[in-house]
């Protein structure tokens, strides 16, 4: 089988997989069930994911594409305060994803096999520092600035998912976004 | 009605099955290696909690105590402002002894949000209890009901946020970095 092919197929199982595991939960998925679901065998779904936890990590690796993929095109495009609304935005239309790295999160803290996951975790930071710093904050101050608004959203997102309480949350976030303005000035 | 003896003999296990739950996790809890563990038996764990899932509910009500507790000793040493609880609340999330409890914490919220009633109240306290003790102090600096609990909302996510950095990468200093930057954003707004 020619690669273009295999990488499209494999990235089509994943899509589905992502269904799949986002109504179900990670806990309750095992290679065989899912292969089922998917209506290939077992050996076939192997050949792409050798265990649970690389497909996991898969699944995990391929949410934070899109979100960096998301922040590139639109930090380039939009002033400072725009782009943190939009941003927000994009994390409540993907909560499913925010889910999906709770709950990995929650078994890596327990389970050494995802390692990985844990040492990803804080993989933008580096970009979220970039666009602060390009924006005029100062470099040292862009890193605690970055851990802060990372902060932010992974917590209301933590919020958002248990309580579904929307008006409050965004009366929060509205707090947030004006305090988030007055940190950019000098 | 339940003897005295009994009523110690439950609390007693409770105790050691709390500390087996925050060493072990929810995740793949099952009797007979925890009975094995607090040096009791499957059948005596049912006799005294009815069922798993009760004895489940025991423990996350053990926990929350645990929880209520350290707030009632925070709100006794009058903290004036979010900052300072902040601030409070970081230092006794970062001892080690408190590790164990943070990973559980996320670990069974990650399992509550997506089978709640697996876990009784426990959503509804890891968010409820938490804005009720923050949007004490805020609430003193005046505005309305609904501004002090926005404005715990934003302390309590930020907070969290801070935990879950902190128990993936232990990176203390970054993250009090970004706390002090914080603390130096609500000064300037009063």
């Amino acid at each position: 089988m020619d690669p273009t092919a295999e990488l499209r197929e494999r990235n089509e199982l994943l899509e589905r997989i992502g269904t799949y595991v986002d109504q179900h939960g990670i806990s309750a998925v095992t290679l065989e069930t899912l292969a089922t679901e998917l209506g290939i065998s077992a050996g076939r779904l192997e050949e792409f994911f050798h265990t649970k936890t690389e497909l996991i990590v898969a699944l995990i690796a391929r949410n934070r594409i899109a979100l960096r993929t998301r922040f590139a095109t639109l930090d380039a495009s939009m002033d400072a305060d725009a782009f943190r609304r939009v941003m927000w935005d994009f994390y409540v239309e993907t909560a499913s994803a925010s889910r999906l790295f709770f709950e990995v999160y929650g078994l890596a803290l327990a389970d050494e096999h995802y390692g990985e996951f844990l040492h990803g975790i804080n993989d933008w930071l580096g970009m979220l520092k970039e666009s602060l710093t390009r924006r005029g904050v100062p470099g040292d101050r862009a890193e605690a600035f970055a851990t802060l608004t990372l902060a932010v959203y992974r917590g209301m997102m933590m919020d958002l998912l248990a309580t579904g309480e929307r008006p409050r949350i965004n009366a929060a976030m509205e707090l947030w976004f004006r305090a988030a303005t007055a940190l950019s000035e000098p | 009605m339940t003897r005295p003896v009994d009523v110690q003999s439950r609390a007693a296990l409770l105790e050691r099955v709390t500390g087996y739950v925050l060493e072990h996790g929810f995740a793949d809890l099952s009797l007979r290696p925890l009975a094995v563990a607090v040096g009791s038996s499957p059948r005596m764990l049912l006799y005294h909690f009815g069922s798993k899932e009760s004895m489940v509910t025991a423990v996350l009500r053990a926990i929350r105590e645990r929880q209520l507790a350290v707030f009632e000793q925070l709100r006794g040493s009058q903290l004036p402002t979010p900052v300072a609880v902040c601030k409070a609340a970081w230092a006794y999330m970062t001892q080690p002894q408190v590790g164990p409890m943070l990973k559980l914490f996320f670990e069974t919220y990650a399992l509550a949000l997506r089978k709640p009633e697996a876990f009784p109240g426990f959503l509804e306290g890891a968010v409820e209890d938490w804005l009720a003790f923050l949007s004490d102090p805020i609430g003193n600096s005046g505005g309305g009901r609904e501004e002090a609990r926005a404005r715990a909302t934003v302390t309590l996510a930020m907070f969290r946020g801070f935990m879950l950095d902190y128990a993936a990468t232990g990176d203390h200093e970054r993250i009090g970095r970004a706390i002090d930057l914080w603390s130096e954003s609500c000064a300037q707004q009063t």
